[in-house]
């Protein structure tokens, strides 16, 4: 039975590849390409793995293993209010070059931008589906439980401070659909024609923030938005709101 | 003609086939019958039920389309000592179809060819390699392609001249015809034999175990069972999931430091990822293998130091180091977090892992 499945559908393949006259698809004459690119600072600096250390608001030295989220919801909105919006699903790791730039499903963009809105995490409709595929595969290490849904974000070193000098572990690992972080920045994008790539930054340091909503390591140390972590939850999504800057569009 | 339903897909494929078998039946009966052009074979038709079959999910090559006769090529490939330098081991000598394509519980590093050779590395297992994403322990190879030439070659493992395989196969009485037929060409290479390899890889799949079919609501685990699915996914328990994800692949392809061994000392210790990218981060890091079909797969670790899963889950639940690189998820686990019990549920639910069809299935064996 699976033999003869397997056949069928290598004979048809076969035989609707043959006839297909040339394998590339005919673009709908897009107007344009928008590339993302998505870096990653602290303080203005860039970001090392591991290697660097830095110290956030709140005293603590702390170095970067791991930093993975989720962009999605893409929404370009012109001069006129008109929105257009793109339901892309993009995992980003900062240490791996080739999910830090992205190309949208090609879609018609003409027009003058002044907003672009996303956002970091995966929305309600698709956060509890179970297992699904590309950058939502459960693979990807991002999922807690089909229930609980993915983690939007997930910050992972270690720190030392003043009276902690034994170079301690930290997870920060922000998810549940009250957590998802909207973000909205000024753009300038008026879109004839060509290939346009919009730069966009992420500082830590600003996730980490500053007095009142500063994350703080030897209390937030070991946080996967569970009971408890409310407070810091609260903190997470107001900080990084202002932690995401448009640094430039080409 | 992409949206084209399947039954009517049906139907075209049934007219073509007529139409080709009616010319053929019309030509000159002097000229020599050419070869059918190899038929092409969709991933549709043997990812399990619940896999990810989007391309960017896997690891196939559009140079490398995967074929009936390729496959068919590969897997005599896979299976023929002729491969090694003295002729007497194959691919399929250490990755053992019983044993889910692992050495089997006796080798913790492989043999070679000449009998007393050994590997660096346990013999990691050859299926669900269409979701891979680099090959090897401490994933140095990016390609299937490529990497299915490294045990071939490696003096410790097969030991094969490079520049005299192609020869070797050439002169054999029946590849040239079998190459032909699924490259079109019966001038055999190195990278046809790479290809072919790869693509008969590809299709060993495993995806009907125990746990499978409860996912799919067919038979029930006991309560033992679903406990140890409880452990393996509890935070403070097992801690399983940060790296053996849930979902299908039960791993994350990523590299992780597990603490098996303290620091760089003395020469014993494998330094793993370090050696792939000379970053200090990387030290002692190795790719989470897939826990598919665990059971079968002992020993375990990258040097198949344990030989039970009862000691694996042992060293998990308090005998790893906390090492400068341990995995952050780990570094926050207490030791002594599971009790007899639990640790005896978290292997039964491991065992549920284990596929039988794929050690049975009669497209992934020997066809010697």
């Amino acid at each position: 039975m699976n033999v003869l499945k397997f056949l069928i559908f290598g004979v048809s393949l076969f035989f609707l590849s043959s006839c297909r006259p040339n394998d590339k698809p005919v673009m709908p004459n897009p107007d344009a390409v928008v590339l993302f690119s998505f870096t990653h600072s602290i303080q203005g600096q860039p970001m090392v793995r591991s290697t660097s250390v830095h110290t956030n608001k709140a005293g603590n030295n702390y170095t970067i293993d791991l930093l993975k989220y989720y962009i999605s919801n893409i929404t370009f909105v012109d001069d006129k209010g008109i929105e257009t919006n793109y339901k892309n699903y993009n995992l980003i790791d900062a240490f791996d070059v080739q999910s830090t730039s992205f190309i949208l499903d090609r879609k018609t963009l003409n027009g003058n931008y002044r907003k672009i809105k996303f956002y970091v995490g995966v929305d309600q409709e698709r956060n509890h589906t179970g297992a699904q595929e590309g950058a939502l595969s459960a693979s990807n290490g991002m999922l807690w439980t089909w229930t609980f849904g993915y983690v939007f974000y997930k910050l992972e070193g270690r720190f030392t401070t003043a009276s902690i000098t034994t170079e301690t572990a930290y997870r920060n690992h922000l998810g549940t659909d009250s957590a998802l972080v909207k973000i909205e920045l000024p753009l300038l994008l008026d879109v004839k024609g060509v290939d346009r790539k919009i730069n966009i930054n992420l500082d830590i340091d600003k996730v980490l923030g500053d007095a009142a909503s500063v994350i703080d390591f030897t209390v937030d140390n070991n946080r996967q938005s569970n009971i408890g972590d409310e407070v810091w939850m609260k903190k997470m999504k107001s900080n990084m709101a202002n932690a995401f800057t448009l640094s430039s569009v080409e | 003609m992409i949206v084209m339903k399947k039954r009517n897909l049906l139907a075209f494929c049934l007219i073509a086939l007529s139409a080709a078998m009616i010319l053929s039946c019309s030509k000159d009966p002097k000229v020599a019958t050419p070869l059918n052009a190899p038929v092409l074979v969709s991933v549709e038709s043997f990812i399990p039920r619940g896999f990810s079959s989007k391309v960017v999910d896997l690891n196939l090559r559009n140079d490398n389309p995967l074929t009936v006769q390729g496959i068919a090529l590969g897997r005599r490939l896979f299976y023929d000592p002729l491969l090694s330098g003295n002729n007497k081991q194959s691919c399929g000598s250490c990755h053992i179809q019983k044993y889910a394509f692992s050495n089997g519980p006796d080798f913790a590093l492989s043999l070679g060819a000449d009998g007393f050779s050994k590997t660096r590395r346990n013999a990691p297992t050859t299926f669900n390699l269409l979701w891979a994403k680099s090959f090897t322990w401490d994933g140095g190879q990016p390609n299937l392609e490529e990497q299915v030439i490294g045990p071939i070659t490696n003096p410790v493992e097969m030991n094969q001249d490079i520049s005299l395989l192609a020869n070797e196969l050439q002169a054999d009485p029946n590849y040239p015809y079998l190459f032909k037929k699924a490259f079109g060409t019966d001038s055999i290479t190195v990278a046809l034999v790479a290809k072919a390899l790869a693509q008969f890889e590809r299709i060993i799949v495993s995806g009907d175990s125990k746990f499978d079919l409860w996912a799919q609501r067919k038979i029930n685990l006991s309560n033992d069972e679903l406990e140890g699915y409880a452990i393996f996914q509890s935070q403070t328990l097992g801690d399983c999931i940060h790296c053996h994800s849930a979902g299908n692949t039960f791993t994350n392809f990523d590299f992780k430091h597990n603490g098996l061994d303290t620091a760089m000392s003395g020469t014993q210790v494998d330094v793993g990822r370090f050696g792939v990218t000379h970053q200090g981060f990387d030290s002692m890091m190795f790719k989470t293998p897939t826990l598919r079909n665990i059971a079968l797969t002992a020993p375990y670790m990258h040097d198949g130091r344990f030989k039970t899963l009862e000691e694996v889950v042992e060293f998990y639940d308090h005998g790893f180091y906390r090492n400068r690189n341990l995995d952050v998820n780990m570094m926050m686990l207490p030791k002594y977090r599971m009790s007899t019990t639990q640790k005896m549920q978290l292997v039964a639910f491991l065992k549920t892992l284990t596929d039988t069809s794929l050690t049975k299935d009669l497209r992934y064996s020997t066809p010697f």
